[in-house]
């Protein structure tokens, strides 16, 4: 155990030691590659900067989104409501047929357990009820034990 | 454009960088211009810790600067944060999040270490002594290659931390965390490393975690 831990910590301090010579190889590393010239660079700058303002400008603020919402919902709900208007009108032509709920809607059949209701039943079926009595008999049953071999 | 960057250099050094952006929220745009100029080297070797080639790096630059004008008139001087710290913050977050976008798309997989790389780490491992500059070109590449391996807050905490020499606190105050937290990361990167060094030499990932 001892063995195996100090094996582990031995190995990683040689990769810790190769981690740091690589870290040390990317801070040595200034060299950018060949950037293009500081003139050039700001021109090109400027042309995002003015890209970036023109997006800015374009997106709306916090309070024209507020107030466009409405704007643009409220045509949507107008033609919403006269749909709905118009359905119920066209629909209210045709008287439906009158429908005797107390006579459709029947009670569901009233299930009567006759067997005595326990704790442990797991049905409502008669022949599925298991009483307390049942599981007292299982627990105090005890089985023969095998013989060890 | 040129001319007026070089014929300005001098003033440009002389004017510090406080003054500048207190300029450049007075209305002249030439400040911003003095900024980028005074700073934008030092953006580039920071962000090239973090990225490979001139095309990457340049377009991190840009987006730094991009945001750096906009944000520029929320800098209040004097405040207790140097301006070069400010930029260095909204430097990290760049990369961050480029990076973080960059992740989603991931290049460089474990078979990207050729032999040759592989028997560098062994050397390395073996504890032998390499001084030669084809090893330091392996070198230099295989750190890329360890670097995307890491998340980036993992590898932004080691890259500050290791590299460019931040102390815990700096790099705690940057992202708004804990002192606990950084060090929890820089010891959950290290471990990543080790596990990635692992693997490439074919030893047994190392077990330990925290």
């Amino acid at each position: 155990m001892f063995w195996k831990k100090k094996k582990r910590a031995v190995a990683d301090e040689r990769l810790d030691r190769v981690g740091a010579e690589l870290l040390a190889a990317l801070g040595a590393d200034d060299a950018v590659g060949e950037l293009p010239d500081a003139a050039a660079s700001f021109a090109a700058l400027r042309t995002r900067i003015a890209a970036e303002r023109r997006a800015r400008e374009a997106a709306p603020g916090f309070w024209d989104a507020i107030f466009a919402a409405p704007r643009f919902a409220m045509p949507a709900l107008a033609f919403v409501t006269l749909a709905a208007v118009g359905t119920f009108w066209w629909s209210g032509s045709e008287s439906p047929e009158k429908i005797d709920v107390a006579q459709e809607v029947q009670p569901p059949p009233v299930l009567v357990v006759t067997a005595p209701v326990s704790a442990c039943a797991l049905s409502n079926r008669p022949e599925c009820i298991l009483t307390t009595g049942d599981v007292l008999a299982t627990m105090m049953t005890t089985t023969p034990k095998e013989p060890r071999q | 454009m040129r001319g007026f960057l070089r014929e300005n250099q001098a003033t440009c050094d002389a004017t510090s960088d406080e003054t500048l952006v207190a300029r450049f929220s007075a209305g002249d745009e030439r400040a911003f211009e003095h900024l980028f100029e005074r700073h934008r080297p030092r953006m580039a070797r920071l962000v090239n810790r973090f990225f490979n080639g001139p095309e990457q790096v340049e377009d991190v630059v840009q987006d730094i600067f991009t945001k750096l004008y906009f944000a520029l008139n929320a800098y209040v001087p004097h405040d207790g944060v140097p301006f070069t710290g400010w930029l260095s913050r909204i430097a990290v977050n760049a990369c961050r999040d480029h990076l973080r976008y960059a992740g989603r798309r991931p290049e460089t997989k474990f078979d990207d270490v050729n032999e040759e790389e592989r028997a560098w780490v062994r050397e390395g491992l073996s504890g032998s002594e390499r001084e030669s500059p084809e090893s330091t070109a392996i070198a230099r590449d295989l750190v890329r290659k360890l670097m995307d391996r890491l998340d980036p807050e993992d590898r932004i905490v080691l890259v500050l931390l290791d590299v460019e020499g931040w102390s815990v606190a700096e790099i705690a105050d940057l992202n708004n965390w804990s002192v606990s937290k950084v060090k929890v990361r820089a010891h959950r990167a290290r471990h990543r490393l080790r596990t990635v060094l692992a693997e490439w030499t074919g030893q047994q990932p190392v077990a330990s975690s925290q």
